[in-house]
């Protein structure tokens, strides 16, 4: 058995040798510094949502941006938002967005464009397990040492059964090397930037960066549709997780104070219906924060008061609504948008 | 807990460390193995794990039981009373809602309406396998091929060793016991032999099905706008999936088991290689065809009682064999199909004529044995349509284009990347088709430089060309 593993360590030995190698040649050799690196790989892979939306002077026409994670971008259609309040927006969701990501691309967006009085919608969204998505750049990139401390800790709070904890580290652990010994970006390098995010647009069609589940140009989505009614969510949860809420809402408050002191008008938040029972302490621990602070939330999530939005007949699976339940969430969020304006009297600048 | 996921690889080594470093008598290493076996099985749903339990309890009892009663009565009752159950387990979690709503179906052709009451009901992993295990053990009892276990653990090893205890293949009591019963000892060849067919098992599974299914689900879910050409292109490629999916799952079930000292029965031999349907089933899925052929289609006369007998057993267990997969007609359709197949070779008492490997001890096939394995894959394609489609339907419509005008056109969005691949593959299959697996014996009297550059190939090619990460298809089985 000795002999057995003893040339097992000397066969990983050379791919050790040649990840290092391919390390060094990216970090010195390949380009000159990391952040025009990732530029790079980030405008060619998968967000060329944001990249075509940096790239296209005639967006700075928008006075409002949403930004989110799948439940945003899958379920809030700015067409049918502007036509009932007359502002002019534009959807900058991303699946699979880690929340610090997120802000990241808040800043991203709003640092480039010359127009910085905007209105900012922006999703609360739970520090979702990075694991299974690890692959994802939009993921590796935003992982650093302090949220990935942030992110683990939220995790092992609330996976607290041993094999299950277990793998969550073990995913994460990896996605920590995945980035770090650059894997992806050495697959990038050997095969070339080939792949595409599907479906941001439908059919060229601009939509404003809003596609819905149900007709995306990619056929293969339609085959995870599976609508179901979303189990009851909790209005005031007791069970979950909120330790971390605090250390994440610090981070927000960083970026938020950021984003006014830059110019940007209005910072309005949206929680979306359909997340996950583990998460909705930790989301309405976030709310009740952001709400003390004079923030204003568009809570969409609660259940007694928007319960068609947890229905099947709205569903496209269980986390996401179709296209008729995304514009019935555009309507409630409009609604509720209008009638805050005119409790607080404020005027859309267009 | 899947094969090609994160969990088992860190599984795996905790568990070859515990059991050839910790546990090195026999005993503590069954006790190992059943506990990991659990495990590996509750990672999917604990709540299943008890009915696997408990499937594994009533088989050791009957079993038992079946041995120890004197007359043929008692032994009979125990006997169907394990059919019954384990049958019954799987008629519920199975077939409940498939008969439920074809009756109501049916009767609604007579003018009736009746609203079938079907439930929501996850299938339990592997059932379809672990039960098929339990009744192949009681039956050989029951007709004395072998004596019964008495030790719970090494008997609950056999039900539920963690390589074959979600897809297979079916092992059989008198194959897998006295290995479960006999002191295992290291054996590095052996664990060498293990690690490389879990790397080819790898390579099929990531590289080839998870690439293929990518285009293969996109063409399916969208086939009514799609030409005869893209159809056609997509149903070859259903073929290499599925074959690579399940052979690959086998593959690394079969070296997973040969790195703990013991020896599964082979379930895959180079299918696409066959020159008529009769060797393809011969290399299909064996275990699964042998154990239908032991305890269906023997007891039922077989091949004895005359042209009649043979046509109606060999359509009942083809049968029978797509109902297995699952509770859909295009699987029962599926089986039909291939037993047509299979009616002139058995009519013409052809069905045994090629059991030699194709081509042997030469490098090409001739033009004839070239012609027949493009005909019998062929065949096998058309089949496997039905397999792939949502509903009978959808499989006639495909077939419908696939013969149309519409075939002579370009195949759309076809990747050339995943079609280099395949040739490759198709190649290196080609070239180890007198080996276990393909790679069993490259390079094997190379140096080791030559060696290792083959396996380092094989891991870059899985980094670098692994497709999106898909459940194994057999899993639902």
């Amino acid at each position: 058995v000795k002999n057995f593993l003893t040339r097992l360590v000397i066969f990983f030995i050379p791919v050790l040798v040649a990840v290092f190698a391919m390390n060094f040649y990216l970090w010195n050799g390949y380009t000159p510094n990391r952040l025009a690196r990732y530029a790079r790989f980030e405008e060619h892979q998968l967000v060329q949502k944001y990249a075509s939306f940096l790239r296209d002077d005639s967006t700075s026409n928008y006075n409002t941006l949403f930004f989110g994670t799948s439940r945003i971008y899958r379920h809030v259609n700015p067409a049918v938002f502007d036509s009932l309040t007359g502002t002019s927006s534009y959807n900058l969701g991303f699946s699979n967005l880690f929340p610090f990501r997120l802000y990241d691309m808040v800043d991203v967006v709003i640092d480039s464009k010359a127009r910085k009085d905007v209105d900012v919608f922006i999703e609360i969204a739970p520090l979702a397990q990075i694991g299974g998505n690890y692959r994802v750049l939009p993921i590796q990139n935003s992982i650093t040492f302090e949220r990935l401390e942030i992110a683990f800790d939220y995790l092992r709070r609330y996976e607290n059964k041993t094999y299950q904890s277990s793998g969550v580290w073990g995913r994460n652990v990896l996605a920590f090397a995945w980035k770090y010994f650059s894997f992806e970006l050495i697959k990038n390098v050997l095969l070339g930037d080939t792949k595409t995010h599907p479906g941001w647009d439908k059919d060229g069609i601009d939509t404003k960066g809003f596609v819905p589940l149900d007709i995306e140009n990619d056929q293969s989505y339609l085959s995870r549709r599976h609508p179901v009614d979303h189990p009851f969510t909790d209005v005031n949860p007791k069970d979950g997780n909120s330790v971390d809420a605090d250390l994440f809402y610090q981070f927000m408050l960083q970026r938020l104070t950021r984003l006014k002191a830059i110019g940007v008008r209005n910072v309005y938040f949206i929680l979306p219906p359909r997340t996950f029972k583990r998460d909705r302490l930790f989301l309405v621990t976030v709310r009740r924060q952001l709400e003390k602070d004079g923030f204003k939330v568009f809570d969409l999530s609660n259940p007694e008061k928007y319960g068609t939005l947890y229905s099947k007949e709205y569903a496209f699976d269980r986390s996401h609504l179709d296209s008729g339940g995304a514009k019935l969430l555009t309507i409630y969020l409009a609604q509720a948008f209008l009638e805050y304006k005119s409790q607080n009297k404020i005027l859309v600048n267009n | 807990m899947l094969f090609n996921s994160l969990d088992f690889a860190l599984f795996l080594p905790v568990v070859f460390l515990l059991y050839w470093l910790v546990t090195r008598q026999l005993k503590p290493q069954n006790i190992l193995l059943l506990v990991a076996s659990y495990f590996f099985y509750a990672c999917w749903d604990y709540r299943f794990l008890f009915l696997l339990i408990f499937s594994t309890l009533l088989d050791f009892y009957t079993g038992l039981k079946i041995s120890d009663s004197s007359e043929k009565k008692g032994k009979k009752f125990w006997l169907w009373t394990s059919i019954i159950v384990n049958l019954g387990f799987l008629g519920v979690f199975k077939y409940y809602n498939f008969f439920i709503s074809s009756f109501a179906e049916s009767v609604s052709y007579l003018g009736l309406s009746v609203n079938p009451w079907t439930f929501e009901i996850i299938l339990p992993v592997g059932i379809s396998f672990y039960t098929f295990h339990g009744l192949s053990y009681v039956i050989d009892i029951y007709y004395d091929r072998i004596r019964p276990e008495r030790n719970f653990v090494d008997y609950a090893v056999f039900v539920s060793f963690f390589p074959l205890l979600v897809a297979g293949p079916i092992e059989r009591a008198t194959h897998l016991l006295p290995q479960i019963k006999k002191p295992r000892i290291f054996n590095y060849s052996k664990a060498v032999d293990g690690l490389r067919q879990i790397l080819w098992g790898l390579f099929k599974k990531v590289v080839i099905a998870d690439n293929c299914a990518v285009y293969v689900n996109d063409i399916f879910n969208s086939s009514g706008n799609q030409s005869g050409a893209t159809l056609l292109f997509a149903s070859v490629l259903f073929a290499f999936q599925i074959y690579c999916d399940f052979s690959g799952y086998s593959d690394i079930a079969l070296g997973t088991a040969r790195m703990f000292g013991i020896e599964l029965l082979r379930n895959f031999a180079f299918p696409y290689f066959s020159r008529d349907i009769a060797e393809f089933w011969r290399r299909w899925h064996i275990s699964l065809s042998s154990w239908f052929r032991d305890y269906v289609y023997i007891p039922l006369g077989g091949s004895k009682g005359g042209t009649w007998m043979k046509v109606r057993n060999t359509f009942i267990i083809f049968l029978l064999s797509g109902f297995w997969h699952g509770a859909n007609w295009t699987f029962i359709v599926w089986g039909a199909l291939n037993a047509l197949y299979f009616m002139p070779l058995l009519l013409m008492n052809r069905n045994r004529q090629n059991l030699e490997i194709v081509a042997h001890g030469r490098v090409l096939p001739s033009i004839r044995e070239a012609g027949n394995i493009t005909m019998t894959f062929g065949l096998t394609v058309l089949a496997w349509i039905f397999f792939r489609s949502e509903s009978v339907g959808q499989a006639t419509s495909i077939i419908n284009e696939i013969f149309s005008s519409s075939l002579l056109t370009l195949p759309v969005d076809m990747s050339t990347s995943l079609v280099a691949l395949l040739i490759v593959f198709i190649a290196v299959e080609w070239m180890g088709r007198e080996n276990k697996y393909a790679i069993e014996k490259m390079f094997l009297t190379q140096p080791r430089v030559v060696r290792w550059g083959l396996y380092y190939t094989i891991a870059a090619t899985i980094f670098l060309f692994a497709g999106k990460e898909q459940q194994f298809i057999y899993f639902q089985f």
